[in-house]
């Protein structure tokens, strides 16, 4: 099994570090009492950070902390084969956060039929008449469900709302 | 009281009552799966129809709702990790990698028979102490819900045993996420970046629905195929070994349904409190708990019996004193005041028929939804199998809209999106999920009850162990702390011992 690159090895407990360090310090700033915990909060997860990070060095004492307190991630164990590249999972979460914005925008009930059919046409790759069927299926039961069963009021978006 | 119950038994047992319970079970059922409605929904849209309704016919109706929801969600959870309520997500943990293994047969079969033996617990434990219901109501003040979140907060060191220091950080961030918002104690606003959205808090119900069912489908859309890697054909043994397991793990179900009904009966903890804490003392009380989270069958065992089994704990405070203890609580209090009934001590004397009717229309929705339930596990478990390219877009659109149908807030939806990402990122570095979901469950809880103690003591930490019941919960904690450390002592000086026995 290859080792993990330093990107993989040190990026993750960097930016937990980042966002513990501007949590702590908005913590400073807020009134007596309020503050309190959070305070705690902060410095106490930036300690269990700054061991999680020693735990990725190979140090002597890096590896010690690891088999003790991590030893499910020590050489990879229990970690799933990475069947997907970077690429691939970067697109999956376009799709995601696209299909968000379009609801943002434009709302459930139009934003669906669009992005069911988008995705399975392009990263389906059905074909037209398999994805048009789907699309209209999934989007009549969703709308007779939500909206006729339940009288929910869908968001209709920034467009539309 | 013999009498009154052969009484609501006669009521429940008619026809008309039988189909209302039916009906009850079946939009539970149904709601239960669907992400974000869940039984408040439910009970909210059907309460106001039960109005020419003879109140037993309407309990039945109320009951069967009530005793199916859970189950329902639970099917979700472990097809396709969406959370079908809150409570649900902890059924997510191990269900799901039971689906993943083409166990998902197993998995339901064991929520099945888990949830129907919780919330037979509950119910008759709600009988038990119905008299005692007042003591034991009183008996919890700020100090004792401080102490039961510090309980519950312990336990994330010892719940993700093989990465427990990221556990820890995971659980840190938890509770970062639990401060957001309005302080309700001291004032001010805390991380809200001027947006008036996160007054709130970070709400619940999306985030976990952004957690669990977000990365699975990121993951199924990047790397393609099924949710079930084993493919291969469900086997009825499958789901009837599940069945039984909840039979061969009784401690399991009796340890869940006892800390369902325990804190159901707490008012405002709620049901997603228990679901977690009865997972973590399972995986703290089990033998073998690096199994957890891989597909361990009391991992699903657990939080099921515990999320039927509040039912019967959170019916104490709102029939009792009028409390409701959740939000569905709330609305079914609203359906016994339309119905002509005060909830309150005096209901128990002036309405004990109807209320036994409830009782019985829970116990037998909670045995019959789940019975439904098993009946349709072979078409259920195909889902698994399913193109994950068709299933994708589907379940996304579907968690989007639950995730907006909980509050019908607009930001729900970003929220989602955000731990769904979160959620992939997070598996995808290694970093456990369930610690993120107690601390942040628990912490808002655990902040405000911890400065109500010392507004009311004036700043003396005493009063945290001034109460019987605050004495009992420090033991508690301190026993959660200490049984990892003498278990690793234990297995140590086993093998010592087995070496020097010739």
């Amino acid at each position: 099994m290859t080792p993990p690159s330093p990107l993989r090895r040190y990026a993750p407990p960097l930016a937990l570090i980042a966002v513990a360090v501007v949590f702590t310090a908005m913590a400073f700033g807020l009134d007596g009492k309020s503050g309190e915990i959070p305070r705690l909060v902060g410095i106490v997860t930036l300690v269990l950070l700054a061991l999680d990070l020693l735990t990725r060095t190979e140090t002597p004492l890096g590896t010690s902390l690891l088999r003790v307190l991590n030893p499910d991630c020590a050489e990879g164990r229990g970690v799933e084969a990475a069947d997907a590249t970077v690429a691939a999972e970067i697109v999956a979460i376009l799709w995601v956060c696209g299909f968000v914005a379009l609801v943002m925008l434009i709302g459930f009930v139009r934003a669906i039929p669009i992005y069911m059919a988008a995705y399975l046409l392009i990263q389906g790759r059905l074909g037209l008449v398999k994805s048009a069927a789907i699309t209209a299926a999934f989007s009549l039961g969703v709308w007779a469900l939500f909206v006729l069963a339940f009288s929910y009021r869908l968001y209709g978006g920034i467009l539309f709302g | 009281m013999l009498e009154t119950a052969a009484l609501a038994f006669a009521g429940v047992f008619t026809v008309k009552s039988l189909l209302f319970l039916t009906i009850g079970m079946l939009v539970g059922l149904v709601v239960g799966v669907i992400p974000g409605i869940g039984g408040t929904a439910a009970l909210a849209i059907l309460g106001p129809l039960t109005l020419g309704l003879q109140p037993a016919e309407a309990m039945s109706l109320a009951g069967g709702i009530m005793g199916a929801v859970s189950f329902g969600g639970s099917v979700t959870s472990i097809l396709i990790n969406l959370p079908g309520g809150a409570p649900n997500a902890a059924t997510c943990l191990d269900g799901y990698p039971m689906a993943q293994q083409g166990r998902a047969g197993a998995a339901l079969g064991a929520s099945a028979s888990a949830s129907s033996i919780g919330g037979v617990i509950g119910i008759f434990t709600l009988l038990l102490v119905m008299p005692l219901s007042r003591r034991i109501i009183l008996s919890f003040g700020p100090p004792e819900f401080f102490l039961l979140t510090l309980l519950g907060l312990v336990t994330i060191a010892v719940c993700v045993p093989g990465k427990m220091l990221r556990g820890l950080v995971v659980g840190g961030f938890g509770l970062m996420f639990a401060m957001v918002g309005f302080d309700g104690v001291n004032g001010g606003e805390r991380y809200t970046f001027g947006n008036e959205y996160l007054w709130d808090g970070i709400p619940l119900a999306p985030t976990l629905i952004g957690l669990f069912a977000f990365p699975e489908m990121i993951r199924l859309s990047a790397s393609g195929g099924s949710i079930a890697r084993r493919v291969g054909e469900l086997k009825l043994d499958d789901t009837l070994e599940g069945v039984w397991a909840s039979f061969r793990h009784w401690k399991t179900v009796l340890r869940g349904s006892i800390i369902g009904t325990c804190v159901g009966a707490v008012p405002g903890v709620g049901g997603t409190v228990s679901a977690f804490i009865a997972y973590s003392s399972t995986v703290q009380a089990s033998k073998n708990p690096e199994s957890f989270g891989r597909g361990n069958i009391e991992g699903v065992i657990a939080p099921e019996a515990a999320n039927n089994a509040k039912d019967g704990g959170s019916l104490l405070p709102t029939l009792a004193f009028g409390i409701p203890g959740s939000a569905e609580m709330a609305v079914f209090l609203s359906l016994l005041v339309l119905h002509g009934m005060q909830p309150g001590p005096q209901l128990l004397l002036q309405h004990e028929d109807v209320i036994f009717a409830l009782i019985i229309s829970l116990t037998l929705a909670s045995v019959l939804a789940s019975v439904i339930g098993l009946a349709l596990i072979r078409p259920l478990a195909a889902i698994t199998m399913l193109d994950g390219q068709i299933m994708v877009p589907m379940v996304i659109a579907v968690s989007l809209l639950g995730a907006y149908t909980t509050n019908l807030q607009p930001g729900d939806i970003v929220v989602a999106c955000f731990f769904g990402v979160l959620g992939y990122l997070m598996n995808k570095f290694e970093y456990p999920r369930l610690t993120l979901v107690i601390a942040l469950v628990l912490g808002e809880l655990s902040e405000r009850s911890f400065h109500q103690s010392l507004l009311i003591s004036r700043g003396s930490p005493t009063i945290f162990v001034s109460r019987t019941v605050s004495l009992i919960l420090i033991a508690l904690i301190v026993f959660s702390i200490f049984l990892p450390i003498v278990r690793a002592l234990l297995r140590r000086s086993r093998p010592a011992a087995a070496e020097a026995t010739p």
